[in-house]
């Protein structure tokens, strides 16, 4: 853990593999945020020339059209777009939570402990996928709504990750010299535990992103997440996968879309995993 | 054994207390009532409506009401489907979802696991590599990407298998829906068991063993594998989770009579008391896997037994 950075970006960069999701994972994020200015047509505009138009090079209809005739090349990267900020928005919410609640955790410990981490295992061990659809439908259906259903999902691990760091942080001599000299608690544990955990919350907020992506386009999918005629990945593969008989490429170009962005966002958080620590070698 | 059996099912009582009452209260807070879709209703109707299924009454009448039919095993009358109890929707749907999620899980961990141990005991072999891509690609492609895809390649183009429908007990129709929801299963297991095998094939515990001159295949079998199994073991608790999200997913694109399809339609609906029966089903299956989970955790792993009894 204790690594220092240079040597971290050398281990990073000797990855080839890691370095290959990176630059993917880069050149998608840049598609996602100019792709669609490239493009002649508007997202909700229909090209009423071209319906269900496979993807060609004329026309500029890069990924071909959707049955309405809206172009699929703007479509996917606005929705590639959403998934993004989806994925760090919802991230950074189940981090701040997570981070919070671990650290009290483990740092104040006995009883407040006991309940804390009691009331993580039983949330832990509730359907809350579930609770989250019937949340979603219930309560109408809009982006912010959808941060904090995710984020407050993933929090759980998070916050056993900082608990378990917290507790060992707890006896080092740093810590009881800021206890001997007075510093109030909330100050040590601001000051002196968070920043001391950082290396695994960073890398399991990476790991974390994907999860967060996926659990958006899984509500999208089910017609509960972004709705149209905004586009994300999800509901952008559900509409796909109603026409795939005479369309595949409506559902093919989301879906690839997508598992790159998944497969790309987990490769790179293995891999800041093990050069992190290089012991675990799994 | 017993003793620990029976602590963890009272423990599981308060938590499905709290999710019963969570929800029920929950979907009260939501706007728009059960009745609203019905076009043209006279004011009077709609009071009548609501008297019929005692939504007239004061909410925590109702709420006792609910928790008194709990307890008689009656999850009471559905509001949309009208001719219906839940209970009847649930005894309907559950036994296709349940077989289809065990056979899933089942399939996915076996394949999982024999995938795993390939990998391990071919390190940096082609053929763990092989097995390491498909690790990968199992948590980068979810169930709901598999599903149409699966549809389309053996469905549509090969024209092997049916691309939806559903008949009782036909192999061919429960082909493609088991491996959707199977496959990201399977890879991350694979994942999971090829790592915690080679941790323990490098422990010197192995190390005496190959020194003892027994065989790959015994130390492997007979040594390795307990301790190996392990992180596999503890995976199946979120496994069951991922499957039960993904048969929601599955169930529509197939077009399987499961109970998947209930949830997010009873929810649209404000169906009340089927919402509620379908969160309290998944929250006792959930409950009920976790269980098992540790059950086998203590059988795997002998300190994990004392430290249940010592308690």
């Amino acid at each position: 853990m204790t690594a220092p950075a240079s040597g971290l970006w050398q281990r990073l960069a000797n990855d080839r593999w890691v370095v290959g999701c990176g630059a993917l994972l880069a050149a998608l994020t840049v598609l996602a945020l100019v792709g669609p200015a490239l493009s002649p047509y508007s997202l909700e505009t229909p090209d009423w020339r071209a319906m269900a138009l496979p993807p060609t090079t004329q026309d500029a209809h890069w990924f071909g059209t959707d049955r309405l005739g809206r172009d699929l090349w703007l479509r996917t990267w606005h929705g590639t777009r959403i998934s993004l900020l989806i994925g760090l928005l919802a991230t950074a919410v189940s981090m701040l939570i997570g981070v919070t609640w671990g650290a009290i955790a483990g740092y104040v410990g006995g009883r407040v402990d006991a309940l804390m981490m009691r009331f993580v295992d039983v949330l832990y061990s509730l359907p809350y996928v579930f609770f989250v659809i019937v949340l979603t439908v219930l309560f109408g259906r809009n982006l912010i709504l959808i941060f904090l259903a995710i984020g407050a999902v993933g929090w759980l691990t998070m916050a056993r990750i900082v608990r378990g760091q917290t507790l060992a942080l707890r006896r080092r001599p740093f810590i009881e010299a800021a206890i001997a000299m007075g510093v109030p608690t909330w100050r040590i544990v601001a000051r002196h535990v968070v920043p001391n955990v950082a290396g695994p919350v960073i890398v399991y907020a990476t790991l974390t992103i994907p999860q967060m992506i996926l659990f958006e386009s899984f509500l999208s999918f089910l017609g509960l997440g972004v709705q149209e005629p905004l586009a994300s990945l999800g509901n952008l593969i559900a509409a796909g996968a109603a026409e795939m008989e005479i369309a595949p490429w409506m559902l093919i170009v989301p879906a690839g879309v997508l598992v790159l962005l998944l497969g790309c966002c987990n490769f790179v958080g293995d891999g800041l995993r093990d050069a992190l620590d290089p012991g675990s070698n799994r | 054994m017993l003793r620990l059996l029976a602590r963890r099912l009272l423990g599981a009582i308060p938590t499905l207390f709290v999710v019963v009452t969570a929800t029920f209260f929950l979907i009260r807070l939501a706007p728009g009532g059960p009745f609203d879709h019905d076009q043209g209703l006279l004011p009077e109707i709609h009071a009548n409506f609501e008297r019929a299924y005692g939504l007239d009454q004061p909410i925590l009448v109702q709420y006792g009401r609910y928790l008194g039919g709990l307890l008689r095993g009656d999850f009471g009358p559905s509001f949309k489907y009208r001719d219906f109890t839940v209970t009847e929707l649930i005894g309907a749907g559950l036994p296709i979802s349940l077989g289809l999620g065990l056979t899933a899980i089942v399939c996915a961990t076996l394949a999982g696991v024999l995938l795993g141990i390939a990998g391990a005991l071919s390190h940096r072999h082609w053929a763990d590599l092989g097995i390491r891509a498909f690790a990968v690609l199992g948590v980068a492609v979810p169930s709901f990407v598999i599903a149409p895809l699966l549809a389309l390649a053996f469905g549509v183009y090969l024209g092997w298998v049916p691309v939806a429908g559903w008949e009782p007990g036909t192999l061919r129709d429960a082909l493609l829906p088991v491996a959707a929801l199977a496959l990201p299963v399977a890879a991350f297991v694979a994942r999971l068991m090829r790592g915690s095998l080679l941790e323990v094939l490098g422990s010197n515990f192995i190390r005496s063993a190959r020194a003892r001159g027994l065989s790959q295949w015994r130390i492997v079998v007979h040594h390795a594998l307990r301790p190996a199994l392990l992180p596999v073991v503890s995976y199946l608790g979120p496994a069951t989770a991922a499957v039960l999200a993904g048969s929601l997913v599955v169930e529509t694109i197939f077009g399987i009579p499961g109970m998947g399809r209930y949830l997010v339609q009873g929810a649209i609906n404000r169906d009340y008391t089927l919402v509620m029966g379908m969160v309290i089903v998944f929250a006792c299956l959930t409950l009920l896997f976790n269980l098992l989970v540790d059950l086998l955790y203590g059988w795997l792993d002998p300190r994990v037994r004392i430290a249940g009894t010592q308690r």
